[in-house]
């Protein structure tokens, strides 16, 4: 289990503090994401918990153990955390073998070099690099640099886990690849892992839970079904995926929590009120959630009209984007005969696919 | 607490800073290994400036500084009153000039032309090229004196026999001393030039060939104007070498009695019998030389700091596209053989010629049977030169190694080191200091400090090898940052992770990777210090002889054939060393990350972070 509390760092020179106070718990045998855009401290709030970075304030737990506390000052240095990490370069020792590498982290602990061997075996089998385990780590692909990295992270059995984008550097096709096998190794070993990663995708993959981090801040926590597809917060609709954000006048009083009705220039709509961050009220949905409808039925709640201005192909789906006034959203349906541009149409979106964040107090 | 080290944007995966409150409770173990080096640095770096500083404010005639506690100006007031000192400062500033001048347009020359041309035999104008490197400037002034005489001297006499008799020239004249000193200059630069040559992205000039310009249009247009911070940046460094410079000025001055001012400060303080040494004129016009020189070091940060920004090498970019001469094949590779047969090939043949000889013959069929190998006879039964070699040996090894191991502690510590950023960049600073001490002023400021401590070291082997890591660390320092900067943070935060201790992942995962460079940077300091006469000069005394001190001894007291036999064989020593091809491989790795990142603390401490 990892426990981060109230983590404050600032880095020196910067104006901005990197973490405002990141709190998190891991349970054993969970994947948990740290996701964010460049820059919004998830891999300052790792390399804190790694060690490798100290925090200002706070306090960090492992398995129970206080690894770090400001107050109690205490910090122990990383080789003494007893943690498995995979770097987003791999770091993989270049004068020596594959095995050599998978082996360092057993040094010093008092094993025989049979038990040695026999658990670089054991590593390296599960990440599937048995076959290559005399090969110099310099002849490696990339793929094959990421799987003896995660040998090494777990060839000491430790129960932490950590993951700095170590999918990033691998090509899409890889990547996807690598991703289902690293879910099915987690499940296998039941480390408690933290994951760090900017990319929506594979955190929405691979993670139990996930954090969004945004300017040194959680901003919003949950499982990845539930963040998708009900944020509670703009940025996380904003950053999880495709997201339409259509300015509204709200319909009579609205606190968060409630179902309420708002009028935009499409139409009016109904959906749950949410917290903003802007000054006007915005109506949220996303493309593929809009369907479109007959443009002669009676209009009702729900349903909104527009113009098409322009159509992009992306393969799996057909995007329409569609004006009234100065507005403009995104429809996406499957690829399918296209109406000119300038035609009208009409849309519905479901009220538990949408939410309607409130303006900033 | 100081925190923290730099470090903008970049990925995150790579920002290495540790922060404010975060050092306060850190283990104490990092601030032992900085305070270590930041204290033997201070004592080879900053010790013997802080020494010179003094004296020059309290020596006097003859009196050494801690003789007298009076402070005053006087020593200042003294080299500004006296007209000699403005004729050797004007002497300096013409020898410094010229000299860089010749050396760094012969280094562009050859550097263009087998870098970036397909001149014919370039393998081989680049080794003859590089030679140069193995001939100890005080060698090479002798083998010119040979040459050069204005009696006797091979080239004079040929010039006569040919009737060419107004051709000849006066090696004693400061004309000679600007022109055999740019010879000198032109390998060294030629290592630091050829890579700016090298790494030019060649699609810049096939963009002029489009647009319908010619070959040597596009070099004065596009090549050299490109290039223009590169070598701006090496005239600025070779500058402050031949401002300093010792060897040559000294050994052709002897006999002209041509002074620049660090011969002066080393006449000054080691005077003609019946003079007495003037302790606080040369304190002051050491001081002179140093703040020139650290402002040309100054500059020159500066201006590689833009070179960096000019000169891009884009590994995806660069295809070796060498222009063609056409006609001009042929006599563009003359010119280049007239370079290395007038500054190559004849010194070293007057050289063994005249090692051949007791007294000097005219090199002729006939005086073939003259020659005999008598002189090498004389050397090998000289009594001292057991102790010589042994004493060159170990200082050399001794001085190059400690040089090597506190260069790459440093090198760690300003890269990767763990103390706030502020403190690393003052660690930086420090360790590149040196880099505006002359020989001479190294020497003079070590004789006044072992004077004063009470610690068994004047006179001793210890005093030379301590100015010899003074007088080398900044070169090996650069050398080792680039390297330890190639070295990805994240290998040694693997190591750790794996539950590695610090000590224990430098000795497993930092050492071994950076191993190649540190045995170049140690052959490289080898080789200098052998080379290196001033300080040896400045400091040695009969128990501690060294190699370039016998030689000097030797033609001193008009040995001339046995100082020539052992120069001969110094400079075999020397070239079988630089062809071992690790050192040849090691050499060139040097030069290339050096051109880029050598002597640029600001540089360093960014790239670092």
């Amino acid at each position: 289990m990892i426990v981060a509390e109230s983590l404050v760092k600032t880095y020196e020179g910067a104006k901005a503090p990197v973490l405002k106070g990141v709190s998190f718990q891991v349970e054993r045998g969970e994947v948990y994401t740290l996701l964010g855009p460049s820059g919004c401290g998830k891999t300052t709030s790792l390399r804190a918990v790694a060690g490798l970075e100290s925090a200002d304030s706070g306090r960090i737990l492992l398995d129970g153990r206080v690894v770090f506390s400001s107050k109690e000052r205490i910090n122990v240095p990383p080789d003494k955390r007893n943690i498995g990490m995979v770097f987003q370069s791999y770091a993989i020792w270049p004068h020596m073998s594959v095995s050599k590498n998978v082996a360092y982290p057993l040094q010093g602990r008092g094993l025989s070099n049979d038990e040695i061997r026999k658990r670089v075996s054991r590593a390296l089998e599960v990440v599937g690099l048995l076959e290559l385990a005399e090969r110099p780590s310099p002849n490696l692909s990339g793929g094959q640099q990421q799987r003896v990295a995660l040998a090494r992270a777990i060839v000491a059995e430790t129960s932490v886990l950590l993951l700095d984008e170590p999918l990033s550097n691998l090509d899409a096709k890889l990547r996807e690849q690598m991703r289902r096998d690293l879910a099915a190794l987690q499940r296998q070993l039941g480390h408690s892992t933290i994951y760090v990663t900017h990319d929506q995708e594979e955190a929405l993959a691979l993670s139990h839970r996930v954090a969004l981090m945004r300017d040194g801040e959680i901003v919003e926590e949950g499982k990845p079904m539930a963040m998708y597809q009900h944020p509670q917060h703009p940025f996380t609709a904003a950053f999880l995926g495709a997201a339409n954000f259509a300015p509204c006048v709200i319909v009579g009083q609205a606190r968060p929590g409630d179902m309420i009705e708002a009028d935009t220039p499409f139409g009016r709509f109904s959906g749950v009120a949410r917290l903003g961050e802007d000054r006007e009220a915005k109506l949220f949905f996303r493309p593929h959630m809009a369907r479109l409808e007959d443009f002669d039925a009676p209009p009702r709640v729900n349903r909104g009209v527009a113009e098409i201005a322009e159509y992009s192909f992306l393969g799996e789906v057909l995007e329409i984007m569609a004006r009234k006034g100065d507005s403009a959203i995104r429809i996406r349906t499957a690829p399918g005969p296209r109406a000119a541009a300038g035609a009208r149409i009409a849309f519905g979106v479901d009220p538990e696919h949408s939410a309607i964040f409130l303006p900033r107090a | 607490m100081s925190d923290h080290v730099i470090l903008e944007g970049g990925r995150p995966g790579v920002a290495r800073v540790q922060s404010a409150g975060a050092a306060a409770f850190a283990r104490r173990a990092p601030f032992v290994m900085f305070g270590a080096v930041l204290a033997a640095l201070a004592w080879v770096a900053a010790a013997p400036f802080l020494m010179l500083v003094y004296s020059s404010f309290t020596a006097e005639k003859d009196k050494l500084p801690f003789e007298t506690t009076h402070l005053s100006f006087a020593n200042y007031i003294h080299i500004v009153q006296d007209a000699k000192t403005w004729e050797v400062i004007g002497t300096t500033a013409l020898f410094t000039i010229g000299a860089t001048s010749i050396g760094i347009g012969i280094a562009m020359f050859m550097a263009w032309l087998i870098e970036r041309t397909d001149a014919p035999c370039r393998r081989f104008l680049f080794v003859a090229t590089l030679i140069p490197m193995a001939i100890p400037s005080m060698i090479y002034a002798m083998a010119w004196i040979q040459l050069g005489g204005p009696n006797n001297g091979f080239i004079n006499t040929s010039l006569a026999n040919m009737g060419l008799g107004f051709l000849q020239f006066n090696v004693f004249s400061l004309w000679s001393m600007i022109v055999i000193q740019g010879a000198s200059l032109a390998s060294h630069a030629y290592l630091l030039i050829a890579v700016a040559f090298r790494t030019f992205d060649t699609s810049w000039e096939e963009q002029s060939f489009i647009c319908g310009h010619g070959r040597f249009a596009t070099l004065f247009s596009i090549t050299l104007p490109m290039l223009k911070p590169a070598l701006l940046a090496a005239a600025l460094f070779f500058t402050v070498v031949s401002m300093e410079t010792f060897d040559i000025p000294v050994t052709l001055g002897l006999t002209s009695h041509v002074q620049v001012v660090s011969t002066q400060i080393y006449w000054s303080t080691h005077p003609e019998s019946g003079r007495l040494p003037d302790y606080g004129l040369a304190s002051a016009l050491a001081i002179f030389l140093v703040a020139i020189a650290f402002a040309l070091i100054h500059l020159y940060q500066r201006a590689t700091r833009h070179a960096k920004k000019f000169v891009t090498i884009t590994a995806r970019g660069y295809r070796p596209r060498r222009m063609p001469l056409g006609a001009w094949r042929w006599p563009l590779f003359a010119a280049a053989m007239m370079f290395v047969v007038a500054a190559v090939a004849m010194p070293l043949f007057i050289l063994i010629w005249r090692s051949l000889l007791r007294f000097y013959q005219y090199p002729s069929l006939n005086a073939l049977n003259l020659l005999n190998v008598n002189s090498y006879r004389n050397i090998f039964g000289d009594p001292d030169i057991p102790g010589v070699l042994a004493n060159t040996a170990k200082m050399a090894l001794a001085a190059a190694g400690a040089t090597t191991i506190l260069a790459a502690a440093t090198a760690w510590q300003v890269v990767r080191g763990s103390i706030g950023a502020a403190w690393r960049r003052r660690l930086n600073t420090l360790a590149f200091f040196p880099q505006s001490l002359p020989s001479v002023v190294v020497g003079l400021a070590l004789i006044f400090i072992y004077l004063w401590l009470p610690v068994p070291v004047y006179g001793t082997l210890w005093i030379i090898g301590l100015a010899m890591v003074t007088r080398f660390l900044a070169y090996s320092v650069g050398a080792l940052i680039a390297a330890q900067m190639q070295i990805s943070p994240e290998l040694e935060e693997a190591s750790r992770i794996a539950g590695v201790g610090r000590m224990r992942t430098y000795l497993q995962i930092v050492l071994p990777l950076i191993f190649p460079a540190l045995v170049a940077a140690f052959l490289w300091v080898l080789i200098h210090i052998v080379r290196e006469l001033g300080l040896s000069l400045m400091l040695y005394t009969l128990q501690s002889q060294v190699l370039s001190t016998k030689i000097w001894l030797l033609w001193e007291n008009g040995r001339v054939a046995d100082a020539c036999a052992t120069g001969v064989m110094t400079v075999a020593a020397l070239l079988a060393l630089l062809a071992l091809p690790s050192v040849g491989a090691g050499l060139r790795a040097l030069f290339s990350r050096r051109a880029r990142n050598h002597l640029n603390p600001c540089e360093t401490a960014k790239t670092a972070a």
